[in-house]
């Protein structure tokens, strides 16, 4: 089989998992305006929560020491790596989202991300320190028994599966009565709780379902990478997917998928190709995330609300305007 | 609205309420009832604690002393969004759209107990959320027809006018199913057609059982459509009662006039009138036919002013007659001006304001920003920054005319009184030698004797040769220590004289209203009511 296939498959999974993890974002932000710049921390809990479910009991052998390494099967490894991070999601929440105002919850947000990733980094006793956990078993592959190229094909398929129903539940929740209250508490709070809302209770709940996507996203990556450290989860990430979402546009789906596409995928692979220039292994990554940057820059610059800019609210078969408007206001 | 029995007797009950921010008591022990369903207007002069009270009866802030019951339960210090689905709505001074969504989805934000606001129905049983919202779109678009803003339906809730706006507002507190709707200033910086139209609205949903409680400067608007008045005064409930009866009130006059008048009222032996052709000295200021606002709607309208070197003007006036809105027109600070205004033969009209400052016009805002890690010293150095050469100089010169400042030299200015902070405002401004200067309230929140001490410094800065233009809430210190004083109501002049002269009219009903009918159509021909 052509490598190129092999590659591009490669490449779809991870746009998948990228996908998942902009519509949680975009759940966070793009709807709610919850600033939560270590969305990728729950994304890290998530894939190492999935990850030392399914490991067996660390040995001496592999000099790998993690917590639980229960042998359990992905569905129910992820299950427990969704639900630690929407755990860590409520926790932070009830520390960040008591006040309504979103820099205190950019800065607790931020400082929750480098105690975990500090707290996980050295502690070299209970996870690994940042040489993280290996040798993760692929997802189903124990009864599936695939080569690893066919395998991948596989993954698209499951990650796939994974991204369509999550896709439909981010809709569903954006075009509900409760992404409507939620982009009213984004609009105005104060306006909100004026008629009734708790703010506090509405944040709550979309940090924590929004933290169970980046668990989920992380649970499929390293499902399929079978591996997993502390070097990929830096606030860098984070940023990557903050500029998948503005780039996209915020507040809609599709904004948050062509986003996921671009940036993630797109610039961030394309400029894989660039010729190595001996001597400086550094820059080939400095100029993809100047890249990025640039794209960014470019993209607030020219169409500020993204390129799929949040759409007005339709009701589709809901009108049914029996008056003419009699009163012309200026 | 309400589906309650009972149709009289009190929906909300206020008892000895108190709230302060720091050390100023902005609400201090305020008492009244509201009895269901009418329309009762919350008035008092400038920072009574009306929006305050306002805040703290639907929890958005915490009382610190004191009860609130509604309709029969103690929400004493509950969240507001608790309050909310008790019955108790409130709107915004400024209007708060919610500018991202449409108008339609501005309305279907506020009903009560929507099913599909549940993340499990949310995600996995949609369908209960569109049927419920089919119900509530049929209701806001009859809603939204009735307001007029039904073909606004699917635009952009930012993009509607500032009239719209505060129809939104009103049509969208309705959507809640309020028992009682707290409307904080309905009717400030709209156009006379809206005022009506308004009106026409609140008549029509107090019919429906809704109460409302108004804060309201237009007390014309008041007079119309309110049964019943309540009076505050620095934190407290002055008075209740109706309007015709409060206006009579000593109390209530001598609030709105900032002080008792030494003067007698009534006496109108010299009518203002003929001060026109009262000779005055060469003015380096004269402004002529100023009109200026913030939106389309201006707040003052061709409004005329001078003043001369070495002289106090005052300017004085019912809130929002447009008083601040005049300096800062004058200032250069406001886009929307047209009219002349000539500084020592100079047309300034619509200069930015840092030219006018360097053409010898020096602005006082009614908050003073002072560098609060700079010492006094080093602030009156800023204030002096263009200054090519004779900086130290300058600052030695203006310390001359404010010993109190050159007493506190070294103090950094976020360790100065309320009253040295206005005194550094003033000698930052004094730092350009300019030939006029604008104060805007310089004696707010003063003690009696730092009022005077202000004054004094007043009286001297115009004794170097400046000419001084201040606004002043207190009519009394007006006519007592200026040589001219313009009355604003409105937006417009109302009349002007020396301070003697002026003292001489009949202000309270100035102040307060209860002009003859002829004047009254004039008031609301103009948008903003008569007074207030």
């Amino acid at each position: 089989m052509s490598p190129y296939v092999y590659y591009i498959s490669t490449l779809v999974v991870f746009f998948f998992i990228f996908a998942i993890s902009t519509w949680g974002l975009n759940l966070q932000f793009g709807t709610a305006g919850i600033l939560n710049f270590t969305y990728i921390t729950f994304f890290a809990i998530g894939g190492y929560f999935t990850g030392v479910s399914m490991l067996g009991r660390p040995d001496a052998l592999s000099n790998m020491r993690y917590i639980l390494g229960l042998s359990l099967p992905f569905p129910i490894a992820l299950l427990i790596g969704a639900t630690a991070a929407g755990i860590l999601g409520l926790l932070v929440g009830l520390v960040a989202l008591r006040r309504l105002r979103s820099d205190y919850l950019a800065i607790v947000t931020v400082s929750v991300g480098a105690i975990v990733y500090d707290f996980v980094n050295v502690n070299t006793a209970v996870f690994n320190g940042a040489d993280g956990i290996a040798g993760v078993p692929f997802p189903f592959n124990d009864s599936l028994n695939l080569d690893p190229n066919t395998y991948t094909f596989f993954y698209v398929g499951l990650a796939g599966l994974f991204a369509l129903v999550l896709g439909i539940l981010a809709a569903r929740i954006y075009n509900s009565p409760l992404g409507r209250t939620l982009r009213a508490i984004r609009e105005d709070a104060d306006v909100a709780s004026a008629f009734g809302k708790d703010s506090y209770r509405f944040r709550m709940i979309v940090m924590v379902v929004g933290c169970i996507y980046a668990g989920i996203a992380g649970g499929l990556l390293v499902g399929f990478i079978s591996a997993f450290n502390t070097g990929g989860w830096t606030v860098g990430e984070t940023f990557l997917l903050y500029a998948a979402l503005l780039v996209g546009g915020r507040g809609n789906n599709w904004g948050a998928l062509l986003g996921a596409f671009l940036v993630p995928v797109l610039f961030q692979e394309a400029t894989r190709f660039l010729p190595v220039i001996p001597g400086h292994p550094e820059l080939i990554p400095a100029i993809r995330n100047m890249i990025v940057g640039g794209l960014l820059i470019a993209v607030l610059w020219i169409r500020p609300e993204g390129i799929l800019p949040e759409r007005k609210a339709k009701f589709h078969g809901v009108y049914t305007p029996k008056r003419k408007a009699a009163l012309k206001v200026d | 609205m309400t589906d309650d029995s009972t149709t009289s007797g009190p929906i909300l009950e206020v008892e000895n309420l108190a709230y302060s921010f720091g050390g100023l008591k902005a609400v201090n022990g305020s008492t009244f009832t509201i009895n269901r369903g009418g329309i009762n207007a919350l008035i008092g002069p400038n920072g009574a604690g009306k929006t305050t009270l306002i805040n703290v009866v639907a929890g958005a802030l915490r009382a610190e002393a004191g009860t609130v019951r509604f309709n029969g339960t103690y929400i004493t210090g509950w969240q507001s969004h608790r309050i909310a689905l008790q019955g108790l709505i409130r709107t915004f001074q400024i209007s708060r759209e919610l500018g991202g969504m449409t108008v339609l989805e501005n309305m279907l934000v506020p009903p009560p107990q929507q099913s599909g606001e549940n993340i499990f129905n949310a995600m996995f049983r949609p369908g209960i959320g569109h049927r419920q919202d089919k119900v509530l779109v049929e209701r806001a678009l009859e809603q939204l027809d009735d307001f007029g803003l039904y073909d606004s339906r699917d635009q952009y809730a930012r993009n509607l006018s500032g009239g719209q706006k505060r129809l939104l507002e009103l049509a969208r507190g309705v959507m809640a199913e309020p028992k009682l709707m707290i409307l904080d200033e309905p009717f400030a910086g709209i156009n006379p057609a809206l005022v009506e139209l308004l009106e026409g609205h609140l008549q029509k949903l107090r019919g429906l059982g809704i109460t409302f409680v108004m804060v309201e400067h237009n007390l014309n608007v008041v007079e119309r459509i309110c049964d019943h008045v309540v009076v505050m005064a620095e934190g407290r409930t002055l008075a209740a009662g109706k309007l015709s009866e409060l206006r009579r009130n000593e109390e209530v006059i001598t609030a709105y006039l900032g002080g008792a008048l030494t003067v007698h009222p009534g006496d109108t032996s010299a009518s203002a009138l003929d001060v026109k052709h009262i000779e005055r000295a060469e003015p380096i200021l004269k402004v002529t036919d100023l009109t200026a606002g913030y939106s389309k709607v201006p707040v003052i309208q061709e409004v005329d002013l001078q003043a001369e070197p070495g002289k106090v003007v005052a300017v004085v006036g019912p809130n929002g007659a447009g008083k601040s809105t005049m300096l800062k027109a004058m200032f250069g600070m406001l886009r929307n001006s047209s009219g002349d205004v000539n500084l020592a033969g100079i047309d300034i009209a619509r200069w930015p304001a840092f030219r006018i400052a360097r053409n010898g016009m020096a602005y006082v805002p009614q908050v003073i920003n002072v560098f609060p890690s700079l010492s006094v010293y080093e602030n009156l150095e800023m204030g002096g920054y263009t200054l090519k050469a004779g900086r130290q100089e300058r600052v030695a010169e203006v310390l001359e005319i404010f010993p109190d400042l050159k007493a506190a030299g070294a103090k950094k200015g976020g360790n100065l009184s309320g009253g040295q902070r206005n005194m550094l405002g003033m000698a930052r401004a004094l730092m350009l030698n300019p030939k006029v200067v604008l104060l805007d309230e310089p004696t707010a929140g003063l003690s009696p004797t730092y009022t005077s001490i202000v004054w004094e410094q007043i009286h001297r800065v115009a004794s170097l040769g400046t000419a001084v233009v201040v606004v002043e809430q207190n009519v009394d210190l007006a006519i007592h220590h200026a040589d001219w004083v313009y009355v604003l109501v409105a937006g417009r002049n109302r009349l002007e004289g020396p301070a003697s002269v002026v003292g001489r009219e009949d202000l309270p009903s100035i102040f307060l209203g209860g002009a003859p009918p002829d004047n009254l159509a004039a008031d609301i021909g103009r948008g903003q009511g008569g007074i207030i």
